[in-house]
Order: structure tokens, then sequence, then C-alpha cells
């Protein structure tokens, strides 16, 4: 809860205090400033293992309209690690004023609301307060057509989400008589009782999956992810590949797992389907793409085709799975869009020929790269495959078939991911300029190098962590 | 556990030492094969999985355990004596090394991985680990259109890999209480035979992709022709029987109750791979063609021989495993050498080097001949016993079986004539270096030694493979 107030207090400061300088130099506040807050973070979470709440369950208080339980904690704490790597390693340009940064963390406040909420108006306020800054965002290049045009586009788009997650929320509010989570998921459970079939609340859960779909990219709501990922500056793409993804499937997780839990028999199937099709779509469509900006856009469809498998699983074990797969996406996606930027200076587009030579250039760029790759293919002692074997492990009992249509997906998905090495190592071509890296560059990615391999070494360094006390 | 950390502690040094790092890879080999050799030496045959190491790792139900017993021990004995030979083989490259030898010795650490796995998960991730250097080495130093082989290489084993991952977690979620990947408590579910069948169908086709078996083959051709000299060996060499041994350790003893289904089909897929193989091979002018198809030939028939499940064919394939692992490096050795000093590798092109160096020739047909399976070559008992074995299941596919020794006859010494004999078409033939020296004698020796002493190696793995065929026996019997 500090933390959050920390940000958005923080948020408005750099606002102020960076109004006429270049924005590298707003770096020095935000950095230290997230910093705190992933301390009064960790410290949150000590507090609630100690103070050892029995279940997950019985934890959401009525009356108050965010939680801060372990779950929302963790999420929020990976979710603030994003932002730091995203501020990090993206922050070259000379823009004048620090509008974008604070925007930036305005956004990650919503996120954190999104992460914790206990209410369905609160998790309104959480989307609202994330996306409307991204609007602002998506279009920062202003005399660039492609970025206005994303801009526009996600903003009609999520306009009209939002319209129809907050549908969603009346039908609820209609059948159960509330919004508070623990309520909903009580008068779910007590009509399933007594046998009444409420029409109401099923068209409700139905928007609201409608809506949550959107906010994740999923299928068959994904549509405009591509063009606003492809259109969108590159530090705005890595943010909502991150930032907004990791904030959209706490809350997602949150929502299904904990509010409408019983009613899994009724929305599963819905949701296996969906995320089989986003997996197919996501992996296929990124094969057939010419520039690596879009072939990111598409294989971030398809990893939240993976994440989706999370909500689908036993709560404890989705939970986990989710956490570690988060966290491997973010680090890994962080870097290869480092990478990416950092090859297209001074040319036109995101064409996979920007890589051409890199392997020549330097070691440990290369080094960064095929491990970035790995981790997103899922290829064992990374990150990625930590989190994709928990994915895996978690539905095999309930969605058999998914799992096979999961594995195939990542077969595919070798195709593209591996595409790149062929420029950057197999060719004899030399494309990339020189790439300079400055220190604090260095430093935040060694850390998401360290992540992703930590983790995929021995994921028990995270899941072995003590948040669900007995 | 030292077989795998050495290596990979090694590898990571090597990447980073420059001109140092074919000596520190080395080294690192060497010290690796020692401490097999101290195992080795201390290695009771009947005394089960030995040397056991067991800690959790990614959780408590998926374990880092390693254990040796004599299955393992055959080819923890190939890999270890193999690397250092095709190191060695590597020495005189002039580009981009340090990065080729890190990659060899890092696949040395990952196989040993896979040889001295006893649980499911870790079995698959240094599965997966074996992949990722041959993958570099074949795409950074390969030849022709480098990338596409390899991708389409990757994939092929990729999808076959995917598909063991799906089987042994939908295994890992039958055993009491989703609580453990250990190789026992996967081996002690018990399946419905339709279930079996699909589990089976997954773990076979990881394995019959890296075997390759008739219809999986599709990759392997064009990869070893286009892989460089260290990495066909390292393929065809050890890589292979990484398929091999997965069929008979972790394949048969998981699904007993549907063998009656696969074990027809991998048979009959064997012997066609067998008959087919070589009928292509004979048509070849490309001598690392011959070998690659002469290689589909051979493995074709050590999976007929494990299928059958018998102890003279499961003794007979460890044994052929091994040899063919040999004279596989000796004969991919002996073409690079000749590829080096003439610049081509077409049998057109060669001839009368026999005359040019006669050491080298000799080295070369002791090869050949083990490749051949002549009598007192390590090639011939293995075959016999494996010809015996498949006779034994079905008299139509042992005969077709051993039709094999005479098409390998064909094409290996047609490869011999047409190279060494006849009119001298290269220039000169430079003499062979020290590092060749070694290598070829360290095979030829090995060739030799167990063709004349063969039982040597059986006795180590013999006590083994009779429990393995147990466990098999006695989960089909619980059954019917």
């Amino acid at each position: 809860m500090t933390s959050l107030l920390i940000l958005f207090i923080g948020a408005i400061f750099v606002l102020y205090y960076g109004i006429r300088k270049a924005e590298s130099k707003s770096l020095f506040i935000t950095i230290p400033l997230l910093v705190v807050a992933l301390g009064f973070l960790i410290n949150d979470w000590k507090g609630v293992i100690e103070k050892n709440i029995p279940d997950w369950q019985t934890r959401l208080v009525p009356a108050n309209m965010l939680v801060w339980d372990s779950t929302a904690i963790a999420f929020s704490i990976v979710l603030v690690l994003a932002l730091m790597m995203v501020f990090g390693l993206f922050s070259r340009n000379n823009h004048a004023g620090a509008d974008l940064p604070a925007l930036m963390l305005f956004s990650v406040c919503g996120g954190m609301l999104m992460t914790s909420f206990s209410n369905l108006i609160m998790l309104f306020l959480g989307i609202e307060c994330l996306s409307i800054p991204l609007y602002v965002l998506a279009g920062s290049k202003k005399s660039d057509l492609a970025s206005n045009e994303s801009a526009v586009k996600y903003f009609l788009m999520g306009a009209f989400s939002t319209a129809i997650f907050l549908m969603g929320c009346a039908f609820i509010y209609g059948g159960s008589g509330s919004l508070e989570l623990e309520s909903i998921n009580r008068a779910i459970s007590m009509l399933s009782h007594i046998g009444i079939k409420s029409n109401l609340i099923s068209a409700g859960v139905m928007l609201l999956m409608a809506g949550m779909l959107f906010k994740v990219s999923a299928f068959p709501f994904h549509f405009w992810s591509p063009d606003v990922y492809d259109g969108s500056p590159n530090r705005t793409t890595v943010f909502m590949a991150t930032v907004v993804k990791i904030a959209a499937f706490a809350a997602f997780f949150r929502l299904f797992n904990y509010g409408l839990n019983d009613m899994k028999g009724f929305w599963g199937m819905t949701l296996a389907i969906s995320a089989a099709a986003t997996i197919i779509f996501g992996n296929i469509s990124a094969i057939r793409q010419h520039s690596f900006k879009r072939t990111l856009a598409y294989s971030s469809v398809a990893h939240a085709g993976y994440m989706l498998m999370a909500i689908l699983a036993i709560p404890v074990d989705g939970f986990w799975a989710l956490l570690v797969y988060l966290l491997a996406y973010a680090s890994s996606a962080v870097c290869v869009f480092y990478l990416l930027d950092r090859t297209a200076e001074g040319k036109a587009g995101f064409d996979f020929e920007n890589f051409n030579g890199l392997g020549k250039q330097s070691k440990w760029l290369s080094l960064l790269l095929v491990v970035s790759m790995f981790s997103m293919a899922g290829i064992p002692l990374t990150a990625g495959f930590a989190g994709k074997y928990g994915l895996f492990s978690g539905i095999v009992s309930s969605y058999p078939w998914l799992l096979i249509i999961a594995l195939l997906g990542s077969a595919i998905s070798i195709a593209y991911y591996f595409r790149v090495f062929k420029n950057a190592f197999f060719s004899s071509e030399n494309g990339t300029t020189k790439i300079s890296i400055g220190m604090l560059e260095v430093v935040f990615l060694l850390i998401s190098l360290m992540i992703t391999l930590v983790v995929g070494c021995w994921p028990a360094v995270i899941t072995s962590l003590q948040i669900f006390p007995g | 556990m030292e077989l795998i950390l050495i290596p990979i502690i090694t590898a990571v040094l090597a990447a980073w030492a420059g001109k140092w790092s074919r000596w520190i890879s080395l080294a690192g080999s060497l010290v690796t094969g020692f401490s097999l050799l101290y195992f080795f030496l201390n290695f009771n045959p009947s005394g089960g999985v030995q040397w056991q190491w067991d800690k959790a790792w990614f959780s408590s139900a998926i374990h880092f355990h390693t254990g040796i017993d004599g299955i393992s021990m055959i080819l923890l004995l190939l890999t270890n004596i193999l690397a250092p030979l095709i190191l060695l083989s590597a020495f005189n490259r002039k580009e981009d090394m340090p990065l080729l030898f890190a990659l060899i010795i890092g696949m040395q650490g990952a196989l040993n991985g896979v040889f001295v796995a006893r649980d499911g998960l870790m079995f698959y991730i240094f599965w997966e680990l074996a992949l990722i250097p041959i993958y570099f080495i074949a795409g950074l130093w390969g030849e022709g259109d480098r990338f596409k082989t390899t991708l389409r290489f990757f994939i092929y084993t990729f999808i076959g890999s995917l598909a063991m991952l799906a089987s042994l977690i939908y295994l890992f979620s039958k055993t009491p209480d989703a609580s453990s990947f250990s190789y026992e408590s996967l081996v002690a579910v018990k399946l419905s035979v339709k279930e079996a069948f699909w589990v089976g169908l997954g773990l076979l086709l990881a394995f019959a992709v890296k075997i390759p078996l008739m219809p999986f083959h599709g990759w392997q051709p064009s990869t070893y022709t286009e892989a460089p000299a260290a990495g066909t060996m390292l393929l065809s060499g050890i890589m292979l029987k990484m398929g091999l041994y997965g069929l008979l350790r972790w394949f048969m003893p998981m699904v007993p109750e549907a063998l009656p289904v696969f074990v027809p089909v991998i048979v009959a897929t064997g012997i066609t791979g067998v008959i087919y193989g070589a009928l292509i091979a004979i048509k070849q002018n490309d001598m690392k063609r011959i070998v690659a198809y002469s290689s589909l030939s051979h493995v074709g028939l050590i999976a007929a021989g494990i299928a059958v499940a018998g102890e003279t064919g499961v003794q007979g394939g460890l044994l052929q495993m091994f040899s063919h692992g040999v004279n596989a490096v000796g004969l991919f050795l002996a073409v690079d050498i000749i590829e080096r000093r003439n610049q081509t590798r077409l049998l057109d092109n060669l001839g009368g080097m026999a005359g040019q160096s006669r050491a080298f020739a000799v080295f070369f047909l002791v090869i050949v001949l083990g490749a051949t399976a002549v009598p007192f070559t390590n090639g011939f008992p293995g075959e016999l016993l494996l010809l015996k074995s498949v006779f034994g299941y079905h008299q139509v596919w042992g005969i077709l079986g051993g039709i094999t020794i005479m098409l390998c006859a064909v094409y290996m010494l047609r490869m011999y004539q047409f190279s060494m004999f006849g009119e001298a078409k290269g220039t000169s033939f430079p003499s062979l270096q020290w590092h060749e020296w070694i290598a070829l004698t360290g095979i030829v020796l090995l060739i030799l030694l167990f063709g004349l002493f063969p039982q040597k190696l059986m006795d180590i793995s013999a006590p083994a493979v009779k429990n393995l065929l147990l466990l098999i026996q006695n989960t089909k019997e619980v059954i019917s």
C-alpha cells in the first residue's frame, strides 16, 4: 500500500522536477523511487507471511476495496521490477520534459490497483488508470504516422473493451447483488448449491472474460495488438509487452480464481479454447512476418495464450507458474527489445537484417540474445522453461488436449525465434553499427540475464518462497 | 555429478579463453575421462545403480538424481573416450575456435547428463541441452544451406522432445499424488493399454527422430553432410545413441503395456531403414553421404534388436552402440582428413591415396573393416547378436537384416577402393599431423580391442540388462 502511494506522489514530483530537463536526467529520481517502492513491497510481503493468515480465500475482508495479500504483493514486485528494467534500458533519448516517465509511473499505479483489487470497481479504476496514460504513450512519437495510428486504434479498442467490461460488472451486480469478490463468490456458490442457474451472472462472466481477454490481447480480441505494438515507440511497446501484461494477467487471475472460482466448469472450456486459439494464431502469424518487431508482437500474443493456461490450472499451481512465467517473459522481452532498439539505430524499420553480424561484434550481446531467445522459446535451463513447465503440469490432468496444442505451438515458435540467429550469427554480412552500452544499461542487462538463468537453473529459488503458510 | 559439472564449467571457461581454449577443453575433457575411469575401476557390474547423487531441484517432485548402472556405463565410456578424440580432430581449425571447443566440451557434459539421469525431467532437460551445442556447431561452421538444414534438424528433434515432455508430464500426473519424476516411480505407473499407447507414442517420437528410424530420418543426411566434421562425429558417434539409450532405458520399461503394439512397428521400420540406408549409400558419390546413410542403416538394426527385448538383442545392441560410435567417428574422421587434403570428398575426384600415405591407408582400412563387421573387428560380435535376436523374433526380418552385412561390404569397400586405389588424382597428400595420429590410433585400437574381447564390454552391462528386462517382464505379467 505504501509503495502505491510512494509511486503516485513520486510520479507527480518527477513531472514537476523534470519539466525543463532532458528526460534522461529524471532517471536519477525514477530508479531510486522504484527501488524504495520495491523495498516497501518486500517489507509488506514479510508482514503478510508473519501474520500467518491462513487461506487465501478467507483473506479477502469485505468493505476494503484493496487487499494486499501475498499474491498481490508478488505480482506487484514483478511489476515494479519490470518497470525498473524498462526505465534502465530505454532512457537514452533527450526529449525535453519528464512527462513520459511520469505517465509510465501513473500507469503502474493503475497496474498495482489491478493486482490488489477486491472489488470490481477498483479493478475498473485500475484498468483505466493503466490504460489512459498508455493511449498517450502509444502516440508519443508525435510526428510519426504509425505512432498516431496505433494510439487511435488502441484508444478506440480500449474504450470498447472497457465498456464491455463495465457491462459485465453490471450484470454480475444484478445477479449477485454485490461488486465485492468475496460476496460474488458466496452468491455464486449459494446459487449453485440450491440449483439455480443465473443467466445474468453467466452473461456477466462472459462479458468480463471478453474485457479481460482484450486487455491481455488473447484470441479473439487480439487484433489490435500487432498494429499497436508495431506502431508505438519501442519503449511503449516493451512497456505494454511487460508491465501491462503482468498487471492484466494478475487481475485476470485474481478475478477468475478468487471471485468466479466456483463457476470454473462454466468458463473453463471457453477460456481453454481461447488459449488454444491464441497459441496457434499467435505462433503461426509470427512466422510470416518480415519485421522483427512485428514478430515479437505476435509472439507476445502467443505468450498470452500460454499464460491463460495458468488461470485454468489449480489456483496455487497456476499462481506459481504464472509468476515464474511473467518474470521470465518480462526479463527476456526487455532484453530482446533492447537489442531491437539498439540495432535499429540509424535504420528504417525493424527488420531481421538489422541483426546481421551481431555475433561478430560482441560476445556479451550475443549471449544476451541467445539466452533471451531461448527463454522465450522455452528451452530448458532458462526461466522460460521453468514457467512453461509449471503451466504444462498445471493443466495436464484437466485439459490434456490443450497441452498438446501448447507443445505444438512451442515447436512452431522455434521457427521464428531462431530466425534471428541466422542473421546474427550465421550470415556473413555486416549490418550492425557498433553498439555502445552505458554503465546503467549493463547493470540492468545483467540483472535480467541473471533472473533468466538463475530462475531457469533453479526455479525453487522462487517457488520455495513461503507465500502460502500452512 | 562430476561427469556433468566438469565439462560444463570447462565449456564456460573455454568460451572466453581465446587461443588457450583448445587446451583448456582438452584438459577438461581428459579430467572428465579420468573421473569416469575412477568410477569404472571401482564399478561393480552386479551392484545395481551406483554413485547415486540425489538432491531436490526444481521442486520436491523433480530431483537432480544421477546414478550409474551397467547400461549407463557403456555409454559413458563411449562418450568420454570419443569426446577427447573429437576435440583432437578439430585441433587445426583456424577460425573462431574458442566457441567450437567450448561447444564440444559442453556437449560432452550434456550427454553425460543424459546417460546418468535417474529423473524424468532431468533426463528431458539434458536431452534438450545436448541439442543446443550441436545446433550452433552445425549452424556456425557448416557448409551449404546450413541455416535451413540446422533449423530443420532442430525443429524435427524439438518436436520429438516436446512429445516426450508431454508423455513424461502425463506419466508424472499419474504417479501417486503427482509427487515424483524419479525413474522408479515413473516405471511403477500402471496405465491402461490405450493410455500406454499414447504415452509410448510420445516417447517413441522423440527417440525415433533421434535414432533416426525410417519415416523420421529426413533431417539426417543433409545435417550430417553439411555439419562440420566435429559436429558430424558428435551427432553420429554419440548423439544417435541417446535415442537408442532412450528406447532401451525410458521407452520400454515405461509402457510395457503397449509393447505388443510397438515392437513389430519398431522392428519393421528398423529393418526397412537398414535396407533403405544401405541401398542409397551404394549410389552415393559424396563420401560423407555414404557414411551418413550407412549410419542410418546400422542404427536401424540396433533399434530392431533392442525392441525385441531379449537378452541377446539388448546386449548386442549395447555392444553395437559402442562399436558403431567408434566406427562412425573413425569414418568421419577419415573423410575429414581426406577432404582437408584434397578439398573434395567426391569419389569421382579422388583416388590413389594409398600410394601417397600408407599409414593413413592402413588406418582407414581397419576402420572400414570395422564398419563392415568383419570378424575380429568390433563391428562383428554386436551385429551377430543383433541378427540372432531379430532372427529369433521373425525369420523374414532376420534374413532381410542379414542382407545388411553384404550391402555394407559393397558400399564400404567401394568407397575405400575408389578413394584409395587407382590413379592418384590429388596432387599430394601431406602426411598426418600429430593430433590426427593420436585420434586415428585411438580409434583403431578400440576397434581391434573390442573386436577381440567383446566379452569385456558385455560383462559390464549384463546384470543391468537382466534387471531391465526383468522389469519389463514383470509389468507385462501383472497385466496379463
